[in-house]
């Protein structure tokens, strides 16, 4: 307990502490949207100079800037509808300003013109009764949109158990529109009727009654939609029928994941596996964007926001639950009883974040080699050896592996060295990234060498998340290869796989991660950044998978003596000394080669169910749902339901 | 609701006034002033303040601006008014996006109470916007000035005016941010809090997250922690979306640390190595922040000792150890097979009953009118936590009390009662309206200390499954159980709460039954000896004073822990990392 703690010291946490490290994205305005910020602005400014003026004509102009303005703003759901509401000038608001502005301030100014003779002569309550139902149109939209009570919610894959995919929520587009018609008609028929030279009061009283018309007509249609809304998409209903769904199927596996929308690979990287489960599975998201990132997949899948969908979705035949991450809303799941909790990672690697105390709460942790095991339990903290179960690593079975005696099964046409760093994490303790200290340097230098390798770079795809600097050094790096003129190639996210990447190189260089960990099933020699200039023995203590390759340190030297162009001139010549070392590394850190490790994997989640039936032999008791108003599985907000609202 | 239908008629009849008669605008402003006083003073910090207050409130200027115009004012009036009004309207937005920068600039950041530190804490301003309420004198007066005529010096005057009650709002605001604009950077701050707290020596961290209407579960804990820190120095770590608890945790001066996520947490730990122990009173997710911090001892008190099936559930074997009142809720754990190991479990007494029975030895009891506490528990967050009264059986619970004539009820309802569901709420309001039409009884608000001192003056306790139940085994007096589902013979809710077997149960259907279990409660009372057996299986031994128990095991855990786990050392101090 003594000794692992001080290195762990020692090496990892010269952290510093970053305000509101992980921030939700921020809602991008762009040139479009100020246009028609200007332009909403610039309308209530010209429908007000002309009736000022008493311009009629320039009203008008001004009424038609304004609102078609405005559904260019619905149409394509800007965030300028937000960004005004939150100021307090909502949509109706503004309608209501237009009015005033546009109609009511041309007849209230007395004057001695001609047109006056028509104001005068309409029919007094007539235009204000139109002003007020063209105003409520919009606001009765508005509350329209916020009638949708189906949030938090998305499915797919329950078609055989009678339940067709989750529609989305509706946008409500074409009704907003509608809703600024009478407005429309109001603001430009007034103004029309004083330009013309013939024009009447009669006239006025008809542009009245038709924009009254039309706004009482928009009243009714909210009121209905919203109806419609209430009834077809209640959210209580809809979680009655997932649950109808769930018990004709009847899984037996749930794999439960929670994680940043940046962070759905931790998900993906399990899904060809547990495609081949043989045991019936549920995939549960906690959060819905993982629902349309995620690879091609037979599992039915469920997306539940709240805590009491999780406590009544969870059916009774639900034996194991699998883990890919350890975010807060594991919680969720892991306070229901009878189930067998295993922690399955995404992948192994000796990043701080991957082993914690907290995953003591765990009955089982899934470690693919001995050095998992001995990792967890270094670290004190309450950690069981029965708690661990070795399972390899099945994701590794497309590397191709290079032989004890040096055979390889992919022979390549040229030299070549992936360079493959990790991103910045989410707490800069567990920041290991070579990307912005080390990359371009290491990129230029060996773009110097007398026979320059063909060099893959592929960053991690959360690079840049909460770094700047991140960004800057990958695109900087990107430009180094294009303007080397070579075969040289970087994979953007998600163009390559990176064991297809592997199976290019001869040469690997990558920071701590599990990358590096998953290289090592090729064999193939590596170069280690240390990105901190730890001392080389803490290094090599503190991070077990860097063992069997050269560490380089940020000035491009190695404490073992070499430095980084000798070092990848060493590796791509193959490196057989130092072969045995990796072979022998990679069984430690991966378990042994599998013939079939997905196969084998498989056999490993068939057994866990079984142990689950042992342990908690009772099926877990699913509480009936709550009659009481007001619990959040039963309350009904407007979550993911925006609509056109605002 | 109500106030949104009332500015939304403020709003059209401000702007139908400019087209009818001026005098309208005089009750557009009428409508808008009901709106002010309806929206009262929250408590609640709002983010994007009041945008339909100020959306009406734009309508009434423009209005205002027309229905001038409209009477006729000559041009300089006119242009005074729109000026003055558009000058309202910008500052009142200026004010708004002061309020929301301080609010989003520092919200986040961490924050103490009692606590002696280099670094300043920040300044907050509560309430982010409140409702646009200097215009109203232009609202009014301005269309009055120019329907009769005034001189345009009586604008300038009536601008003054306003302006100068603009003046007013600004003070906290540019105050609050002119301070926090001289604040030093997280970063230093957290090293000058920390580098206090070394010299403190902080051996134990109490990790809290909760609603403020959960505020009771770290509360109950207070006049205990203090005790502790009187031999080991402890430190409340609050870790909520605001430093609301800084309020709400009252009865004590222990330090209050405020932080927020994940990546402050573990720097605030790393560099205090003198915090050895964590003590959590809740079961939440939020508690993995901290106990994924490596090199802590964590350990789960709870909030109370219960049936609750929510007390005892897998989430728990995250925890080093889980401290439990006694061999019932050892029991409770174990044999619900959720993993949780045995040597997890150390029976630590329930402290707390030393402030109940320290209230009975000094409560005198009176005798001509017997005392009978009403208690239900709360709605719960889950589905399974459907043990609460109030709707079922509370009104007739009521009834029975009440027509008895020879009872004072005192009414005890959860903290947290009706925070979570509104027909909880409202059930609950009615009883205590009817508690106060009747007279002579009394409604506690929600204190540990009141709890303790209803429940040290009760002769009798009418409760729910919950820890006042259990706290009052103590006492030895007698008590009725309430079983409010429908679905559950009283043989199996006995089965799963046993707290219930040594009382006198009754359930929606024999409701009726009440008025005799009081009866039989306050006079044969023949159920002592059990009594006395399940005070001991759910609180242990009572001869020990509980206090003096659970300091001798904080002890016991804390030597422990240094004697078993190498002492935590400060890391090396941070590096500047190239931003």
């Amino acid at each position: 307990m003594d000794a692992p703690r001080a290195k762990r010291d020692a090496v990892a946490p010269a952290s510093r502490v970053r305000r509101a490290s992980v921030r939700s994205s921020v809602t991008r305005i762009s040139f479009v949207d100020l246009a028609m910020l200007t332009a909403q602005v610039l309308g209530l400014g010209i429908a007000a100079a002309g009736a000022l003026a008493e311009w009629p004509w320039l009203t008008l102009a001004g009424s038609v800037v304004s609102i078609g303005s405005q559904v260019v703003i619905t149409a394509t759901r800007s965030p300028i509808n937000r960004a005004l509401s939150f100021i307090g000038v909502s949509r109706a608001i503004r309608i209501l300003l237009l009015i005033l502005l546009a109609v009511f301030l041309e007849l209230a100014l007395a004057s001695d013109n001609a047109a006056d003779n028509l104001r005068h002569g309409a029919t007094v309550w007539l235009l204000p009764l139109a002003g007020a139902l063209c105003f409520l149109a919009t606001f009765a939209d508005q509350w329209r949109a916020r009638g949708y009570r189906g949030g938090g919610l998305a499915w797919r894959g329950l078609e055989a158990y009678g339940l067709a995919d989750s529609t989305p929520a509706p946008t409500g587009i074409a009704s907003a529109i509608f809703a600024l018609v009478p407005a429309l008609a109001l603001t430009a028929g007034v103004p029309f009727v004083l330009t013309t030279p013939t024009g009447t009061p009669g006239q006025l009283d008809l542009v009245g009654a038709i924009a009254a018309t039309l706004g009482l007509a928009s009243c009714v249609l909210s009121v209905v939609l919203r109806a419609r809304l209430l009834s077809g998409g209640d959210r209580v209903e809809r979680v009655f029928r997932l649950r109808a769904a769930l018990d004709a199927y009847s899984p037996e596996v749930v794999i439960f994941f929670s994680a940043p929308a940046s962070a759905t690979y931790a998900l993906n990287v399990w899904i060809q596996t547990a495609n081949a489960f043989t045991v019936r599975t549920l995939i549960v998201s906690k959060e819905g964007g993982h629902l349309d990132r995620l690879e091609p997949t037979t599992i039915p899948t469920l997306y539940a926001a709240r805590a009491l969908d999780i406590e009544y979705l969870t059916v009774p035949s639900v034996k194991v639950v699998l883990h890919p991450t350890t975010a807060n809303k594991v919680f969720e799941i892991m306070r229901l009883r009878g189930l067998l909790q295993v922690f399955i990672g995404h992948g192994d690697s000796d990043k701080v974040s991957s082993f914690n105390p907290y995953s003591k709460v765990f009955d089982e942790i899934w470690v693919s080699g001995p050095a998992g095991i001995d990792r967890y339990t270094a670290l004190g903290d309450g950690f069981r050896t029965d708690q661990f179960v070795t399972v390899g690593r099945p994701q590794l079975a497309e590397i191709a592996t290079v032989a004890a005696d040096g055979s390889s099964e992919v022979t390549l046409p040229r030299p070549t060295v992936l360079y493959a760093p990790t991103w910045e994490g989410f707490l800069e303790q567990a920041n290991y990234s070579s990307l912005a200290t080390m990359g371009v340097a290491m990129v230029t230098a060996m773009l110097a060498m007398p026979n320059p390798p063909r060099i893959l770079f592929k960053p991690h795809p959360s690079s840049g998340h909460r770094r700047a600097d991140m960004r800057q050094a990958q695109e900087e790096i990107g430009r180094l290869l294009r303007e080397a003129n070579s075969d040289h190639q970087v994979f953007e996210d998600g163009t390559v796989s990176l064991y297809a990447a592997f199976n290019s190189a001869d040469v690997m260089i990558t920071d701590i991660s599990s990358v590096l960990s998953d290289f090592l099933a090729s064999h193939k020699p590596y170069l280690v950044t240390n990105p901190r200039d730890e001392l080389l023995a803490d290094f090599l203590a503190a991070f077990p998978s860097s063992a069997a390759g050269n560490i380089i340190d940020t000035d491009l030297t190695s404490q073992q003596g070499t430095d980084f162009v000798a070092a990848i001139g060493g590796a791509l010549e193959g490196d057989p000394d130092g072969r045995p070392a990796r072979i022998a590394l990679a069984d430690y850190l991966l378990g042994p080669i599998l013939d079939d490790p997905v196969g084998a994997f498989v056999g490993q989640v068939a057994s866990a169910v079984a142990r689950a039936k042992v342990r908690y032999p009772a099926p877990r008791v699913v509480p009936a749902p709550p009659e009481v108003e007001g619990k959040p599985f039963v309350s009904t907000s407007i979550d993911g339901a925006d609509g056109a609202n605002g | 609701m109500i106030r949104r239908i009332l500015l939304i008629a403020a709003a059209l009849v401000a702007a139908i006034s400019t087209v009818t008669h001026w005098s309208l605008m005089l009750v557009a402003v009428a409508l808008y002033v009901a709106t002010v006083l309806m929206a009262g003073r929250s408590r609640v910090i709002r983010r994007s303040g009041d945008a339909d207050q100020t959306g009406a409130a734009i309508v009434l200027s423009v209005a205002t601006g027309i229905v001038v115009m409209h009477a006729g004012a000559d041009t300089a009036s006119v242009f005074l008014v729109a000026i003055l009004l558009a000058v309202l309207h910008g500052l009142h937005l200026l004010r708004h996006v002061l309020r929301v920068v301080v609010y989003r600039r520092w919200r986040t950041t961490a924050d103490w109470r009692n606590l002696t530190v280099a670094a300043p804490v920040p300044r907050r301003v509560v309430r982010v916007a409140g409702p646009t309420l200097v215009p109203i004198p232009v609202w009014i007066f301005a269309p009055i000035c120019a329907v009769y005529d005034a001189d345009p010096v009586v604008y300038v005057l009536l601008g003054i005016l306003c302006l100068a009650l603009v003046v007013v709002t600004f003070v906290p605001i540019a105050d609050a941010l002119l301070g926090n604009l001289r604040m030093p950077t997280e970063q230093q701050r957290l090293d000058s809090l920390t580098a206090s707290l070394r010299e403190l020596k902080p051996e134990i961290l109490v990790h809290f997250n909760a609603r403020t209407a959960s505020a009771y579960a770290l509360n109950e804990w207070m006049s205990t922690l203090g005790r502790v820190n009187a031999m080991h120095r402890v430190v409340i770590l609050t870790v909520d979306r605001e430093p609301w608890h800084f309020e709400t945790i009252t009865g004590s001066e222990l330090p209050i640390v405020h932080l927020n996520g994940a990546e402050a947490i573990e720097y605030f730990v790393e560099r205090v190595p003198s915090f050895v122990l964590a003590l959590y009173p809740r079961n939440t997710s939020p508690n993995k922040n901290l106990l994924r911090v490596p090199g802590l001892y964590d350990v789960f008190i709870n909030h109370g000792e219960s049936d609750k099936p929510e007390a005892a559930n897998p989430a728990t074997r995250a925890f080093d150890e889980i401290w439990i009142a006694g061999e019932a809720a050892r029991a409770r754990y174990l044999d619900a097979n959720l993993g949780v190991r045995e040597e997890q479990l150390r029976i630590t007494g329930r402290p707390q009953l030393s402030d109940l029975l320290g209230l009975v030895a000094t409560t005198p009891r009176a005798n001509a009118t017997k005392s009978v506490v009403y208690a239900p528990t709360w709605e719960g967050y889950y589905a399974e936590d459907g043990y609460g009264s109030v709707i079922t059986m509370g009104d007739r619970v009521l009834t029975a009390l009440l027509n008895r004539g020879d009872l004072a009820v005192t009414y005890a309802p959860h903290p947290a009662l009706g925070s979570l569901s509104r027909q909880v709420a409202e059930a609950s309001d009615r009883i205590v309206a009817r508690l106060k039409r009747a007279g002579g009884h009394s409604v506690l608000e929600g204190s540990a200390q009141e709890r303790y001192a209803a429940l040290a003056a009760a002769d009798v306790l009418v409760a729910d499954i919950g820890s006042d139940l259990v706290d009052y085994l103590s006492l030895g007096r007698p008590y009725v159980a309430l079983n409010p589902n429908e679905s559950e013979t009283t043989a199996e809710f006995v089965k799963t709460n046993p707290s219930a077997s040594a009382g006198i149960v009754v359930s929606v259907a024999s409701i009726d039954t009440l008025d005799d279990a009081i009866t039989r409660a306050l006079g044969s009372d023949d159920l002592v000896v059990e009594r006395s057996a399940l005070a001991n299986r759910y609180l242990g031994d009572l001869a020990t004073p509980a206090i003096d128990r659970f300091l001798a095991e904080v002890d016991a855990c804390l030597a422990h822990i240094h004697d078993s786990r190498p002492a935590r050392e400060l890391p090396a101090p941070a590096e500047e990392v190239a931003e």
